[in-house]
């Protein structure tokens, strides 16, 4: 998980999933105090779902966080 | 900088003195014991030069001389490394050599490993040591092979008299003891290892230098070369979430406060576990941020920002996976030099292997 995607299929990192920004990469502090958990709930089980996918290579998977949010 | 010639470099030309003095290490085939039915043959020194080392010899043509050779089988080097390794270094303080020459080993795997266990002995003895291969023989695959000297060769013993010319003259520089120029200038295939040298001119009148031949349509050559990373096959993806035991890594840099095991804030040399055993959260009174790559305002709050442990037990709990380990792995991702993270990513796997986890969350800035 990182906000680096670019250099991370670079480095060849297979399951790849897009963070929300470098020094938070899997949460987001302009959210509300309350609702910032869901965000890193979203993105956490997001990486679990990536762990259930085949992929062939460097594959950048995106956090769907509209509802987070 | 690692193009640059140092500037002791060319004043080296030490004056003949007496011969320099050799170890060469064979296998059974190229030591003339047999062929693979002798694989097993254990360590064994005879005096002088033998097959290769002849060649060697007619190279040097005085200056240095084979005083012994090294032979082992094959199986027996590769089944019994720290064995042989003992061996070979006994022979090599018994002879004191002013330097190893292990090889050529082409493209066999066992022999490469035969070489590059009998250049660790000479190395652990302070003595210098080069070997000579085909780039891809397995054995440099082994973590054992990094920062030897190895010289390129073809896949086969075809290749003998390039090798040998080549084995010869670096074994006579490192022997004298004179200054090893860089992997492109003397031959050797990059070990990934960077030295500081004096140059006249600064990082950016040598890149405008560069820029303007590559405008001219000139040769030119990049100080950094660009690296080419390993391919990894993907791991195949995990049947189902119930049951698996997740791990956390991360290269952000949460340690516990006060970083008890003093890791570097950059250019990272090391790893360490943490026990986030029984932890439902990682507070900023007990873990803090020590990357000195990213402004850690956010992660200081809120350590969970870099490492989400507090949603990973809520979903544990929630039982839409098996468990969370309790060993958080950490690394400070900055300015690490690619083998060093290929070193960690390593140990790392194999600790996660003994620990039975089967899917990992690698959390990076």
């Amino acid at each position: 998980m990182t906000t680096l995607t670019t250099l991370a299929a670079e480095v060849r990192a297979n399951r790849i999933v897009a963070g929300v920004r470098i020094p938070h990469p899997v949460s987001d502090p302009t959210v509300a105090p309350d609702k910032e958990i869901d965000v890193r709930i979203a993105v956490a089980r997001r990486a679990l779902d990536v762990l259930t996918l085949a992929v062939e290579g460097p594959t950048v998977f995106a956090v769907d966080l509209a509802k987070a949010r | 900088m690692r193009d640059v010639v140092s500037p002791n470099e060319t004043a080296q030309r030490t004056s003949q003195g007496p011969p320099v003095r050799v170890v060469h290490y064979l296998n059974q085939f190229f030591g003339g014991i047999g062929g693979e039915q002798h694989a097993d043959h254990p360590v064994e020194v005879r005096a002088g030069a033998i097959g290769p080392g002849r060649a060697l010899e007619r190279e040097w043509d005085g200056a240095a001389t084979v005083v012994a050779t090294v032979i082992a089988g094959d199986n027996y080097v590769s089944t019994f490394a720290s064995e042989a390794e003992v061996a070979i270094r006994s022979a090599l303080e018994a002879h004191r050599p002013d330097v190893l020459i292990a090889g050529p080993a082409f493209n066999a795997g066992r022999y490469g490993m035969g070489c590059v266990t009998a250049c660790r002995a000479a190395t652990s003895l302070g003595i210098s040591s080069v070997t000579a291969m085909f780039p891809t023989n397995p054995a440099l695959a082994m973590l054992e092979s990094r920062g030897l000297i190895v010289l390129p060769t073809v896949e086969t013993a075809l290749g003998m008299p390039t090798a040998a010319k080549a084995l010869a003259r670096l074994a006579l520089k490192l022997g004298r003891g004179e200054a090893v120029g860089t992997a492109a200038e003397e031959g050797f295939l990059p070990r990934g290892m960077r030295r500081d040298v004096w140059h006249e001119q600064t990082g950016a009148d040598r890149a405008i230098a560069m820029l303007k031949r590559k405008i001219a349509g000139q040769t030119y050559r990049s100080e950094l070369p660009i690296e080419i990373f390993d391919s990894v096959p993907p791991a195949p993806p995990l049947a189902r979430l119930a049951g698996v035991r997740i791990a956390l890594v991360t290269t952000g840099g949460i340690v516990p406060r006060g970083n008890p095991d003093r890791l570097r804030e950059y250019n990272s040399v090391t790893w360490r576990p943490y026990s986030i055993a029984g932890l439902n959260d990682l507070t900023g009174d007990a873990w803090e941020p020590i990357h000195g790559g990213y402004d850690s305002t956010w992660a200081r709050e809120d350590p969970d920002r870099i490492v989400p442990v507090d949603a990973l037990r809520l979903l544990e709990r929630a039982g839409e996976f098996g468990a969370l380990d309790d060993r958080l792995y950490v690394m400070v991702g900055v300015g690490t030099s690619v083998g060093n993270a290929r070193r960690f990513g390593e140990e790392i796997a194999l600790d996660l292997q003994k620990r039975g986890v089967q899917g990992v969350i690698l959390t990076a800035t």
